[in-house]
């Protein structure tokens, strides 16, 4: 079931077209990634679709619902981490999460708050101002308050940006125990291993123009030319070689009693293929 | 049931956040503590000539300053547009926000019944002068609010509208040219009550003051409707 669809979509900044006829979609259940160096566009699409920004022409419906006419029941849908965490500085991450859940009037809010502070690796923190947060705490409590009323869909704009590994591993831990709840992810980044590691579907977005859309693995084998094979032996030497030369390298290794550490089809990688592309680097 | 269960959550934030903001704390409690030292340094003649208009500028000020200044860094720091993603209702934010400066307003006003030696109707007087102050204050702010973009630019419009309306009732008791324009703002009659303690504006001042009420109102729905609360 497609939960997200996007058509046509336009977007105009007085006399710059930021972005251009854009048309995908999102399964229900799944994780969408948006793909894209820095001032892609990819920011000014998550607003449109969660309807923070208008459009200047093309069509966006989200659970049924048309742009513009976004209810109330929708937007309790959506889950938010965008660019701007929008924390209070001086409260603590409890009271954070507390006004939240007294918005959403979810029941037993105390221990929902502090399952969702264990989760996310806050509970010895929660009483901590988040002023005196570091920037993935900062990250993880956004994303314990984009999940605290359980939603259908969640909109990430590049929740990993700037945090260290370990941070940025339990953030793609938690997207993952989303998705095997059933929870839709829209992600934006511009990280192509985050994108390759946890999208399950993305879009390759440059100067507001989808330049590629589908899996991680149908773009990079669509975009293999010469079918390279990679061999590395256990001396160190590296042979590159396509598969009608294969048998004649692999004799030559064996005669000069050389023993093959690996093989390896040399598909492009996302990267690869976005500099393919657009003739620019994943920034 | 939902818009009163938004608006006790922002009651509530904005309760727990002002509290942990001790400027917040020092400016709401700025007027009583100064009329305390006054208190202390000047003959009783003095206090009676210098305390309205205190108690005026602690009513009509505070109120504007921390309304404005409130949405504004709420508007910089982004974190009204999550309440509005959220299906918190303009109005409802307002609401929220207003009854917390409201009641921390009036706290500090109250704090001039234990400095001042009020009577039990010269009390109530003062009660119901400050509640119309502050309310009228609440608006102004909330439209300054609108016309800014963040912290920085409310600054510039707040500090001039609030003087104005604070201090133009203090100067319209020296000068007769000051008194006839300073009569056409509420924050003249506050302090009118505040020195005669009674509500005798006649009908002319009552109807000042509903003329000031139907401006303050229209004015910010026009705004609101132009511009919008998140306007970023």
């Amino acid at each position: 079931m497609q939960i997200i669809q996007i058509n046509d979509v336009c977007k105009s900044f007085k006399n710059h077209q930021v972005l251009k006829n854009i048309t995908l979609s999102v399964n229900e259940g799944e994780i969408f990634g948006l793909l894209g160096p820095s001032g892609a566009g990819k920011t000014t699409l998550i607003n449109i679709i969660i309807g923070l920004l208008s459009m200047t022409s093309g069509k966006i419906t989200v659970l049924g619902k048309e742009h513009g006419k976004y209810d109330d029941e929708l937007y309790l849908s959506f889950g938010m981490v965008l660019d701007n965490d929008g924390l209070y500085d001086r409260l603590s991450c409890y009271d954070n999460l507390d006004l939240y859940a007294r918005i959403y009037s979810i029941n037993n809010r105390r221990e929902v708050i502090n399952d969702i502070l264990e989760q996310v690796g806050l509970i010895e923190s929660s009483k901590k101002s988040v002023s005196n947060l570091s920037k993935g705490m900062r990250q993880r409590l956004s994303f314990a308050r984009a999940i605290i009323h359980s939603p259908k869909i969640i909109f990430l704009d590049e929740p990993t940006s700037g945090l260290d590994p370990a941070t940025t591993l339990q953030i793609h831990s938690m997207m993952n125990s989303l998705k095997k709840s059933g929870t839709t992810i829209f992600l934006t980044t511009h990280n192509m291993n985050e994108a390759q590691r946890m999208c399950d579907r993305l879009a390759l977005l440059n100067d507001g123009i989808i330049v590629e859309e589908g899996t991680p693995e149908a773009i990079c084998l669509r975009h293999r030319k010469n079918c390279e094979i990679k061999i590395e032996t256990f001396s160190g030497e590296q042979y590159i070689t396509d598969v009608h030369h294969l048998t004649n390298v692999l004799q030559d290794i064996v005669q000069s009693n050389n023993e093959i550490l690996r093989i390896h089809s040399n598909e492009p990688n996302l990267e690869d293929v976005f500099i393919e592309l657009t003739g620019i680097a994943l920034i | 049931m939902n818009a009163i269960n938004h608006i006790k959550a922002i009651f509530i934030k904005q309760i727990k956040d002002s509290l942990k903001n001790k400027l917040v704390l020092v400016v709401f409690f700025m007027f009583p503590i100064l009329a305390l030292v006054f208190k202390g340094i000047v003959s009783d003649t003095e206090f009676d000539l210098i305390m309205p208009s205190f108690m005026t500028m602690n009513t009509v000020m505070i109120p504007i300053i921390f309304m404005s200044s409130i949405i504004s860094e709420e508007k910089e720091k982004k974190t009204l547009r999550m309440l509005i993603m959220s299906n918190i209702k303009a109005w409802e934010y307002l609401v929220g926000v207003g009854l917390c400066v409201f009641l921390l307003a009036l706290i500090s006003t109250l704090v001039f019944l234990v400095i001042v030696p009020f009577t039990i109707k010269e009390t109530a007087v003062f009660i119901v002068s400050s509640i119309i102050g502050i309310t009228f204050s609440l608006i102004i702010g909330a439209i300054l609010a609108i016309l800014s973009k963040n912290q920085m630019s409310v600054g510039p419009i707040t500090a001039p509208v609030s003087m104005a309306i604070g201090l133009l009732p203090m100067f319209s008791a020296m000068n007769s040219k000051i008194e006839t324009f300073a009569k056409i703002f509420y924050s003249y009659y506050v302090r009118q009550s505040f020195v005669t303690h009674t509500l005798n504006f006649g009908i002319n001042g009552w109807l000042i003051l509903l003329v000031n009420f139907a401006l303050l109102i229209s004015s910010f729905i026009i705004l609101y409707r132009i511009k919008g609360l998140n306007n970023e």
